[in-house]
């Protein structure tokens, strides 16, 4: 019985890590779905101290306005990765808690949609100037030229060659898993007097750490965390058929300002 | 936190021994039951006798104070369980990052194997099983690390098939070396599973399970089923923690949908889903203390009146608090209280009179 406990334990330990890497070896094998440098604004240090010597960057993207909702995700877009906004007969719209979604998205790097929000933070400063104090967040567009992701979210599909057939530049359109939430608000419409309105964002990219190995992650363990300053490193990327990427090299920027 | 069957009927011995010998001292003192000073002499050098060897064969507790003892020691082998895993997880993250991939690989899957020789080893020693208890528990938090950091190294998105690994491996564990806590994890780690795929299934992220926590429902009956289904002859602690948390599953599904009518799969209006699970809650509760009277199953009775309680005072809340003072409503909570205690008396009571005949 003891010897059995053994065998099947040490079993388990290695059929599951052996499903975890054969899983790894299938994502990175042949050629890569997508290759992307990225610098420090996209992907910034995570916290480390003395008791994590590991280096992880996380993905980050812009989203202009509410926390809650993206733009880019309007009815059509969620109803495509599946979002039903049907209401049920008895139920209102506030009643229907829809089921966060895995789905492909699309971030633009540095496009149309950055310059967008760039205007948006723009238009927001000077709204804050005229308005009362403490009524609206003054947001600094200075700051986020020089600091700020420039990934902004552009699509999202249930296909993730759908997208790419959409986006095929690689260099400047990434394509990535991501977990959708979506709601529906009961709005007034001054035309027909009521209705419902639904809203999307996305919650959480998968994955949005990303984990630097050696050799790679000598040259940025000398680097603490930093907010608000200009990127001191680019990042190339690959993403294997499971979408799930890794870091091929680190280049620290000399100029920064020209990144 | 281990026991077979033979210790368990040694330990009940045991305490039937020490109330024989209460009772022989009241009976003595109301002069219904007076052994002579010989009799005395050789009745007491033969408990004693059974109690040492007992103690000898089964490492039972034979008095009061060693019960408190094995009871901290217990707790003691649960702290310093967890201590450790801490303690290993900590070391792993202040050194990973000088590590190469293959060599940080290589260490998380041979740490959990070599603690599993080593809690073999150990147990071979122990009848009590106080250290393999606690080396099972690092172990489990080895390999729960292990596959988390294989994860992290290789940015795969989190799936909820290592819940599967991680509950399988400490249900191995726990009938191995007949290990209560690691039973109870593999358990509750084995329900999310369910529930996380049910979730997937059905269209939706896995990790939003408490959005829908009709996925638990399987596994609560499932949970439940097992200890009707399989005996458990080695281990007879095991169906009382499947019921525990096949019981504490079923009542929090139905307690979240009773006043979250929204989180359903059910294509009703969320007040008939309220009012539907409201119902399913106070009749799960009451079949539950049935039951458990019925069977003598503790674990039932107590749960079950516990959430009967909890069923009551949430919905007193929800229906009068805002509208009637607060001291009515706390007058009404009082009496309803008092009618609780009165009813569960007549069921004890009703009990005693039936197992004593």
């Amino acid at each position: 019985m003891k010897r059995m406990t053994l065998i099947l334990a040490i079993a388990i330990i290695l059929v599951s890590n052996g499903i975890a890497l054969i899983g790894v070896s299938q994502n990175r094998a042949g050629e890569p779905v997508q290759t992307i440098e990225l610098t420090e604004r996209e992907l910034p240090l995570q916290n480390v101290g003395q008791d994590n010597s590991g280096i992880d960057l996380k993905l980050n993207w812009t989203r202009p306005g509410s926390l809650f909702v993206d733009a880019a995700l309007n009815r059509a877009r969620l109803e495509e990765v599946g979002f039903n906004f049907q209401v049920p007969a008895g139920k209102s719209g506030k009643d229907l808690a829809l089921l966060p979604r895995v789905a492909y998205v699309a971030l633009e790097y540095g496009g149309q949609a950055w310059e967008q929000y760039l205007q948006w933070t723009e238009n927001e400063k000077q709204r804050s100037q005229t308005a009362p104090r403490g009524s609206v967040n003054a947001p600094n567009p200075e700051r986020d030229r020089i600091s700020k992701s420039r990934l902004c979210l552009v699509d999202a599909s249930r296909s993730m060659s759908e997208l790419r057939r959409r986006y095929p530049d690689q260099s400047k359109y990434l394509v990535v898993r991501a977990v959708l939430m979506a709601r529906l608000e009961e709005v007034k419409d001054p035309q027909s007097g009521a209705g419902i309105s639904p809203s999307g964002f996305v919650s959480e990219i998968l994955p949005d750490f990303i984990h630097v190995p050696l050799p790679q992650g000598k040259l940025l363990s000398p680097l603490k965390p930093q907010t608000g300053q200009e990127p001191r490193y680019a990042v190339t990327l690959k993403y294997g058929r499971n979408l799930e990427p890794w870091v091929v090299s680190v280049r620290l920027l000399s100029n920064p300002n020209k990144n | 936190m281990a026991e077979t069957s033979a210790k368990k009927d040694a330990q009940q011995r045991v305490d039937g021994i020490h109330a024989f010998r209460r009772e022989l001292e009241h009976l003595a003192g109301e002069g219904v039951l007076i052994l002579s000073n010989e009799q005395r002499e050789q009745l007491d050098a033969h408990l004693d006798k059974t109690l040492a060897e007992l103690a000898r064969r089964f490492d039972v507790d034979v008095s009061d104070s060693q019960k408190r003892i094995s009871l901290a020691m217990r707790i003691a082998s649960a702290l310093g369980g967890l201590a450790i895993c801490a303690a290993v997880f900590m070391f792993f993250y202040r050194y990973w990052g000088l590590l190469s991939t293959p060599l940080q690989v290589g260490i998380l899957v041979a740490i959990p194997i070599l603690g599993l020789i080593a809690i073999e080893l150990v147990s071979r020693r122990e009848k009590t099983l106080y250290y393999t208890s606690l080396l099972a528990l690092v172990v489990f938090g080895t390999f729960v690390l292990n596959l988390n950091v294989v994860g992290s190294i290789f940015n795969m998105a989190p799936s909820q098939n290592a819940f599967l690994a991680w509950g399988l491996f400490a249900l191995v564990l726990a009938y191995g070396y007949r290990l209560r806590l690691e039973l109870a994890a593999g358990l509750v780690l084995l329900a999310i599973y369910i529930a996380a795929d049910i979730l997937a299934l059905s269209g939706g992220s896995w990790d939003a399970v408490l959005d829908r926590p009709e996925t638990f429902l399987p596994a609560a009956l499932a949970l439940l089923g097992i200890p009707l289904l399989l005996r458990h002859g080695k281990q007879p602690g095991f169906p009382t923690v499947y019921r525990l948390f096949g019981l504490l599953f079923l009542f929090l599904t139905l307690l979240v949908l009773g006043n979250e009518g929204q989180l359903t799969y059910l294509p009703f209006t969320k007040k008939a889903v309220q009012g539907l699970y409201q119902f399913a809650g106070f009749g799960a509760a009451t079949m539950a203390i049935w039951i458990g009277i019925r069977n003598r199953l503790t674990e039932s009775v107590n749960l079950g009146s516990g959430f009967f309680a909890i069923y009551l005072f949430n919905r007193l809340f929800v229906w009068w608090w805002d509208w009637m003072p607060k001291y009515l409503f706390f007058l009404i909570i009082g009496l309803i209280a008092l009618l609780l205690l009165a009813v569960f008396r007549k069921l004890r009571t009703g009990s005693g009179i039936a197992e004593a005949t």
